[in-house]
């Protein structure tokens, strides 16, 4: 009988984790690293995550981007923002798709979009989708509050000239 | 040893149920989403109230990124939702997909609308454009006992202010104002 008080909560223990163990938990793990990876510019391993034909429809863009076209602009927005962070408010999974609620904060700090640096600490709402097949990142749909952030630049709406 | 046998199969059984019957409890099922989704788009649409008072909880929370403050509670959600109708007279929104997991809902959403009505503005109030915009956008949403009690929603402001005529442009230094007057 001694023996059966023991296994019980080893087995307990197991069943819980085997039992609840799923794909999703995975598309979670995949997408938290893929943001801290991206977040340290480590350009090889945040490349792994992507899949091979990773290929994203950017509006105003007629080409989609690769993983290189990708990392360039990721790139060049910290240069000009060096300590910009993401800080994950909510991660939503199921079967493929990982949704991920964030904010994002940093200094700028040097020449973005053609604003000089102002030293402004600017913030940047956004939602992220990501589809992942296979543990890799097929596909990736960012919602992200631009005009919040060119305007914190110090960028003003006008209306178009000659159109009333 | 017998005894032992018999007992972990049955001692597996119940972990795996009791582990994960938690999870299964809390999670809306599609159908409930779907309600969710059908009464809050008959809302922001035709202005329905009684699918408003269906489908928010009372004390909602709306933050959506195009707004500088949260809007708190239903009747300042109603509000709010009389002002987009001012602006956008055929206002019509769609939840083109979604997904649910445990209480949240997350979908994309479409609207199409034309500006016929004042639009407000980061730089006031300005007079109708009567351009038509067509925005998408994503959006999850936190239900309590089958109601809406946090809704956050993202779109690309600026694509939709483009598509009203705006352009960005750098701040005008007052000295260079007065050269071009």
């Amino acid at each position: 009988m001694k023996k059966l008080y023991m296994i019980l909560p080893l087995a307990l223990i197991l069943c819980f984790m085997v039992g609840c163990q799923d794909k999703e938990a995975m598309a979670e793990f995949e997408e938290f690293k893929a943001q801290a990876e991206v977040e340290e510019q480590n350009k090889e391993i945040a490349k792994e995550l992507f899949a091979d034909d990773f290929s994203l429809k950017v509006p105003g863009f007629d080409e989609p981007w690769g993983t290189d076209m990708l990392f360039k602009v990721i790139q060049s927005h910290y240069t000009a923002f060096p300590d910009w962070t993401h800080v994950i408010e909510d991660v939503v999974t199921e079967g493929e798709k990982v949704a991920v609620k964030l904010n994002q904060n940093g200094t700028h700090k040097a020449e973005y979009e053609g604003i000089p640096a102002t030293g402004v600490e600017a913030t940047l709402p956004a939602m992220h989708l990501f589809t992942v097949k296979n543990g890799k990142v097929v596909d990736w749909f960012a919602v992200e509050d631009y005009l919040g952030l060119y305007m914190q630049l110090g960028m003003e709406l006008k209306p178009k000239e000659g159109e009333k | 040893m017998k005894k032992l046998l018999t007992i972990i199969p049955l001692v597996f059984l119940l972990c795996f149920t009791f582990g994960c019957q938690q999870e299964r409890e809390e999670e809306l099922s599609i159908e409930e989403a779907r309600t969710i989704i059908d009464d809050l788009v008959k809302f922001r649409n035709e202005g329905d109230l009684s699918a408003a008072d269906r489908v928010m909880h009372p004390e909602c929370v709306i933050r959506y990124s195009h707004l500088p403050e949260e809007i708190v509670g239903l009747e300042a959600y109603k509000e709010y939702d009389k002002m987009t109708r001012n602006t956008f007279p055929d206002f019509k929104m769609a939840v083109d997909d979604f997904f649910v997991k445990d209480n949240k809902i997350v979908g994309y959403w479409s609207l199409d609308a034309t500006n016929t009505g004042p639009l407000m503005t980061p730089m006031g109030e300005l007079p109708p454009t009567n351009k038509k915009i067509h925005i998408t956008g994503m959006f999850i949403s936190y239900i309590v006992d089958g109601k809406i009690k946090e809704d956050v929603a993202y779109f690309d402001m600026l694509n939709m202010m483009q598509q009203l005529g705006f352009i960005l442009i750098p701040p005008q230094p007052p000295e260079q104002l007065e050269e071009i007057k």
